[in-house]
């Protein structure tokens, strides 16, 4: 689940081009040309859906979450001064926007144990090659996730879910590189407890 | 290393990011904590489970309802229904000094016709103080609809405050050059008093110190020229008349010395012998030698009367000789 990163991480030709490009299209988007737009919506929309499903859990809010953030950058498309990367950019208002609605949400039970809400592949059919237990185990690695506190679940999304190096984690949370490690860390033991537990409940069921 | 201090650094370990003296003191601990030994196993599946390739969800149709819902919404939310819409006024730039300097003696004029319009008391001006005073009139008067009245207008705040700088800046020169005397020589315009005044502009402050520098006393302008340089030219002797100039040379020629240079011409030479002794009659004897002839007389008495044959070949002078 690789996606665009700056050229500066790796020096690899197509992510420069990637780069060149997304310059292009939102100075292209500025200027006001909406085709460049559509071209970074669809660029980015999986992306987005994807930070957005991990931290907020059901599809629904999900893509909610998702066109948010695309409207937030429509409207803000000539603020972007080039200082990081479009990707954290857009990154970064994602998931201030699911954290957002999180918080907007009522706390009453987030984490729906339903295996129909929970689903990694709402709409397609999963393919039939992807194992059961794997399915099983990406399963419990959601249901798990939506247990943690908003912090912990955002932190965990963009290291192992979107693989943003800590650079990126810095710039897309705004934190400094001490905060970043210190809660991946706190996040990870905090899911390898909740882990544990589900291990002990589940064996003892069985 | 306690259980706490591991915990915290486990994940470190993991990462590979832990090195050199804390990476063994950790290793240490694993080796006899169970506890974190277990921890550390754990925390090695959960990341190895998180970091297990997942398969991307992609959404469909979300750009369509992007368009059809979520910006047309947008955009009528952000034109106003009910708005006053303010033209933008140009950016005003007030005149810069040079230009304003000129029209203010048309400023004098415009506020003299002015006074006399509308007949109020002027306030007499120091000259220094004309523009403030004539601002503060014009301001008081009512809006006057000349191009002279406004220019001034516009005019007079920025020159007001470009004189009041300049008098301050005056001001400040010459209260540092009066009590250093013999001190402030070193240059003109001290830039350490300019410093000191709180001039914004750039322009401003250049202005200043110019109008500082023209006021110095060391200024060129304020030297009195009362040294003039004398120029000395060789004068020319008259021109000579050749015939008068050939009479001077025969008047030369034909000089005859008087007596005293005639005398003096002459090389005398007095050998001095013996005292003589005295004789009966009390009176010595001298001799005398003739340098020309070689010859050498005698006289015979001194004081006597002086003997009628005077030995021939001797000059004139030879009755010096008995001295």
């Amino acid at each position: 689940m690789k996606m665009p990163r700056p050229s500066t991480v790796e020096g690899n030709r197509t992510m420069a081009k990637a780069i060149d490009t997304d310059a292009c299209l939102i100075e292209r988007f500025a200027r006001g040309d909406t085709a460049a737009f559509d071209r970074l919506f669809l660029k980015y929309q999986d992306y987005v859906y994807n930070i957005c499903l991990g931290v907020v859990g059901n599809p629904e809010d999900a893509r909610d979450c998702t066109q948010e953030t695309f409207l937030k950058v429509y409207k803000n498309a000539k603020e972007f001064r080039g200082q990081s990367a479009l990707s954290t950019w857009i990154y970064r208002i994602a998931v201030n926007q699911c954290l957002g609605s999180l918080r907007k949400r009522p706390k009453a039970p987030v984490a729906s144990l339903d295996d129909e809400n929970c689903k990694e592949l709402p709409d397609t059919a999963p393919p039939p090659w992807v194992a059961a237990e794997r399915k099983a185990e990406a399963q419990e690695v959601r249901e798990i996730m939506e247990g943690l506190t908003p912090d912990y679940k955002t932190v965990l999304v963009l290291r192992y879910y979107q693989e943003l190096s800590y650079e990126e984690m810095m710039q897309v949370l705004g934190w400094n590189l001490a905060v970043v490690k210190v809660k991946l860390h706190r996040a990870r033991q905090a899911f390898a407890k909740q882990y544990a537990a589900r291990q002990k409940t589940q064996g003892a069921t069985e | 290393m306690n259980c706490q201090k591991a915990g915290d650094l486990l994940s470190a370990y993991i990462d590979g990011e832990l090195t050199g003296r804390h990476c063994e003191a950790l290793e240490a601990h694993v080796g006899h904590c169970a506890g974190c030994r277990e921890e550390l196993e754990t925390l090695r599946s959960t990341i190895a489970l998180l970091a297990a390739p997942k398969t991307m969800a992609r959404p469909e149709g979300l750009l369509e309802e992007f368009k059809a819902k979520y910006l047309p919404e947008a955009e009528t939310a952000a034109a106003p229904r009910w708005g006053i819409w303010l033209p933008v006024m140009p950016r005003f730039e007030w005149p810069s000094l040079g230009r304003v300097m000129l029209p203010m003696g048309g400023l004098a004029a415009a506020a003299a016709l002015l006074v006399a319009l509308h007949s109020q008391p002027l306030v007499v001006a120091h000259p220094q103080g004309a523009p403030a005073p004539a601002a503060r009139t014009l301001a008081a008067l009512p809006a006057a609809s000349t191009e002279a009245s406004s220019a001034a207008a516009l005019a007079a705040p920025r020159a007001a405050r470009a004189e009041g700088e300049t008098a301050r800046v005056e001001n400040g020169a010459r209260l540092r050059t009066a009590p250093t005397g013999e001190k402030s020589r070193t240059g003109f315009g001290e830039p350490r008093a300019l410093a000191a005044l709180n001039v914004p502009h750039r322009r401003s402050r250049h202005r200043a110190m110019a109008f500082a520098a023209a006021v110095h006393p060391h200024h060129p302008r304020h030297q009195r020229p009362d040294t003039y340089q004398l120029v000395v030219r060789p004068r020319l002797a008259p021109p000579v008349d050749p015939d008068v100039l050939k009479q001077a040379e025969l008047q030369h020629e034909n000089a005859v010395p008087s007596p005293e240079v005639q005398w003096q011409d002459q090389v005398v030479m007095i050998r001095r012998t013996a005292t003589a002794a005295p004789t009966d009659e009390g009176y010595g004897e001298a001799s005398c030698k003739d340098l020309v002839t070689g010859k050498t007389e005698k006289s015979i008495a001194i004081g006597g009367s002086p003997s009628p044959a005077v030995p021939a070949g001797a000059p004139a002078g030879d009755s010096g000789g008995g001295k």
